[in-house]
């Protein structure tokens, strides 16, 4: 299991989250048609859109079935780690990634070899959750991709936002 | 036929009958089923010459849809009505708007066959092409 890092702004980032009310609401159809473009312009099996909240992961959307769940819990969660940093979040190979290489997602389940997630910053500052995607392969961002990433959660934010 | 995903009018040009395909926000699976195959019904009761569709005001459409309306939908109106059936394009104005027309052109260029299409930025533009 991971050791769960805490943003600075743990508190006011939580009362930031839980005035989008959006944490459990039924899935909606948009986000899974960004989820798949986001699949599709990256070309990989998996990619999700997630809420970290005080001990939960929300998948508010996903597209390929990785996860194949609703939520699971923050400290077995790869975008824990993505919220701590504004800039992509990258596990290029995660059986060989320390912090990774037990999780249930990696050893069992979706078999998950390869994260690369991008912040869900607020517009007042918050880094809420994540758009990632995944492979199921080792692999590595293009520069290309990277960009693509960073682009869909500006925009996928606003959405959730507006 | 106007709803909160969609309007569709034929527009009577001096010499090509248009029918206008105008896609608003986030258009569900399933609803845009529904919506194309109205256009179809549609083409069967009209001598329609060209297709423009307006996604100016497009948010998104899933990659199902956007290969549903190509593969399946486009491919089969090509061979009931007119193999030359010209397809004019108005691009979206959201991010993700544009980034399905673009998806759409790509896909087109590879089944259009004899079958004109391109994208504009504006309707008098898209006009002036389904004109000529």
């Amino acid at each position: 299991m991971n050791a769960a890092p805490i943003p600075h702004n743990e508190e006011t980032r939580l009362n930031a989250l839980r005035n989008l009310n959006i944490l459990n609401t039924e899935r909606q159809e948009e986000f899974d048609a960004l989820t798949e473009m986001v699949s599709q312009m990256i070309d990989v099996p998996f990619s999700a859109l997630t809420l970290i909240d005080e001990n939960t992961q929300y998948i508010k959307s996903e597209a390929g079935g990785g996860y194949g769940v609703k939520e699971t819990r923050r400290d077995e969660s790869f975008c824990q780690h993505t919220i701590m940093q504004d800039a992509i979040f990258e596990v290029n190979d995660a059986l060989e990634h320390n912090l990774f290489k037990n999780s249930p997602f990696v050893v069992g389940g979706p078999k998950i070899r390869f994260y690369a997630g991008a912040t869900l910053k607020s517009s007042d500052g918050f880094n809420l959750g994540a758009l990632c995607v995944l492979d199921s392969k080792p692999r590595k961002l293009t520069d290309e991709h990277r960009e693509v990433l960073c682009e869909y959660a500006k925009q996928v934010i606003q959405m959730i936002e507006n | 036929m106007d709803s909160k995903h969609v309007n569709v009018k034929l527009i009577n040009d001096s010499e090509r009958q248009v029918l206008k395909v105008s896609l608003k926000d986030f258009v569900p699976d399933q609803d845009f089923k529904t919506i194309w195959q109205t256009v179809e019904d549609k083409f069967a009761k009209s001598t329609v010459d060209a297709l423009l569709l307006d996604c100016s005001d497009l948010r998104v459409i899933s990659p199902t849809s956007q290969t549903w309306l190509v593969e399946d939908w486009f491919i089969r109106a090509k061979h009931k009505f007119d193999a030359k059936l010209r397809l004019a394009i108005i691009n979206a104005e959201s991010f993700f708007g544009i980034a399905v027309v673009k998806n759409l052109s790509n896909k087109l260029a590879s089944v259009a066959g004899n079958s004109p299409h391109e994208v504009f930025q504006n309707e008098n533009e898209a006009l002036t092409w389904i004109s000529q």
